[in-house]
């Protein structure tokens, strides 16, 4: 072949090789982009609802709501029928979560995950201290949660929820 | 005469002030495959634009359609609290209110909505009346849905008055407010 022929090839593979290099980074750039998580107000309003809901523990006369069991679960105290107000607390979130989200491999919602936990101070002089955690299902898709704040004075008790969808 | 015009006109033809500029055939042939080249590059280029807008604008009209039903749940928690269902706290409905307002042709055309119905999650769904009430779980207050409704639902939280020894407290249970809402149609 003639010298100026190979060098045409030459620059032609170079463009070609450019044009790929610059395709795959974009491609790559584009799987590896965290999935955005976004705030959802059906799951706000899902927290909201819930802190109302009546639980099966009784702690004087009558059964308290699941707002007064996070604080007793956070103090550490127990119902009149012996059981620990952190696990009246989770058997009671997760049968919540399974009467609102029909969360499965079939259904839009793959995976949940809740995370209660007591939070106090600010920056430096912050103290938390994880209360509960109560997840099921793996993680595909897009996320979509919300928080909530239960005043616990001096603190805060935050309760989050992240569901996972398709 | 006519002999002297030949003469001048092939004068004419070597005269250097009218030069005009001669390009070889392999010249013209290159800047020819290098245009195709551009052209070519550019095209791939626009393609590329393309298909990435379309991606890009096909992801933001879900967004789109997310954002203008989270607006509807807003419209709809809104509602929960109104006089007629509001058990005095955010995201509560007052059965013992919301039986009484069961059927209620009075109330067609004052929300916004073409049916209004609230649910009990978690249970069989058994319509509530006044015999039933509370061993139910669907409460109807209205349905003027013509078949072309977009239902939007919301999670609220269901309470009521009950007993036990002799004190009564609210009972509250997990519930959902579900609103129909016309859907546009293209003309």
């Amino acid at each position: 072949m003639r010298k100026k022929a190979q060098n045409e090839i030459v620059g032609f593979i170079l463009i070609v090789v450019i044009v790929v290099i610059i395709g795959l980074f974009l491609v790559i750039f584009y799987i590896k982009q965290e999935p955005v998580e976004q705030k959802s107000k059906t799951v706000e309003n899902f927290l909201q609802a819930s802190m109302l809901y009546t639980t099966d523990c009784i702690l004087s006369i009558e059964p308290i709501n699941l707002r007064t069991l996070m604080k007793k679960c956070y103090d550490g105290m127990s119902c009149l029928d012996g059981r620990e107000s952190c696990g009246v607390l989770n058997d009671t979130l997760t049968k919540i979560v399974k009467e609102g989200w029909a969360v499965g491999e079939d259904s839009p919602e793959n995976a949940y995950f809740i995370e209660i936990y007591y939070e106090e101070g600010e920056d430096e002089d912050k103290f938390e201290r994880k209360m509960l955690s109560i997840s099921e299902g793996n993680c595909t898709g897009s996320r979509k949660g919300a928080e909530y704040f239960l005043d616990h004075s001096p603190g805060t008790i935050v309760v989050e929820m992240k569901l996972c969808y398709t | 005469m006519a002999r002297k015009k030949v003469q001048f006109k092939i004068q004419a033809g070597k005269n250097q002030r009218f030069l005009v500029p001669q390009f070889s055939k392999k010249a013209q042939f290159k800047i020819q495959e290098m245009s195709f080249m551009l052209l070519a590059v550019v095209i791939f280029f626009i393609l590329a634009l393309l298909f990435f807008l379309m991606i890009k604008y096909r992801g933001m009209y879900s967004e789109a359609g997310m954002l203008k039903k989270e607006k509807t749940i807003s419209t709809l928690s809104n509602l929960a609290e109104t006089a007629e269902f509001s058990c005095g706290s955010p995201f509560c409905i007052d059965t013992d209110r919301l039986i009484v307002m069961n059927n209620r042709e009075a109330y067609d055309g004052f929300f916004p909505l073409v049916s209004l119905s609230v649910r009990k999650l978690g249970v069989e769904e058994v319509e509530c009346n006044e015999n039933n009430y509370p061993d139910c779980s669907f409460f109807r207050v209205y349905d003027n849905a013509g078949g072309n409704e977009e239902i939007v639902s919301t999670f609220v939280s269901l309470c009521r008055k009950e007993q036990k020894q002799g004190y009564w407290y609210d009972k509250c249970e997990l519930g959902e407010i579900n609103g129909g809402f016309e859907r546009a149609q293209a003309k």
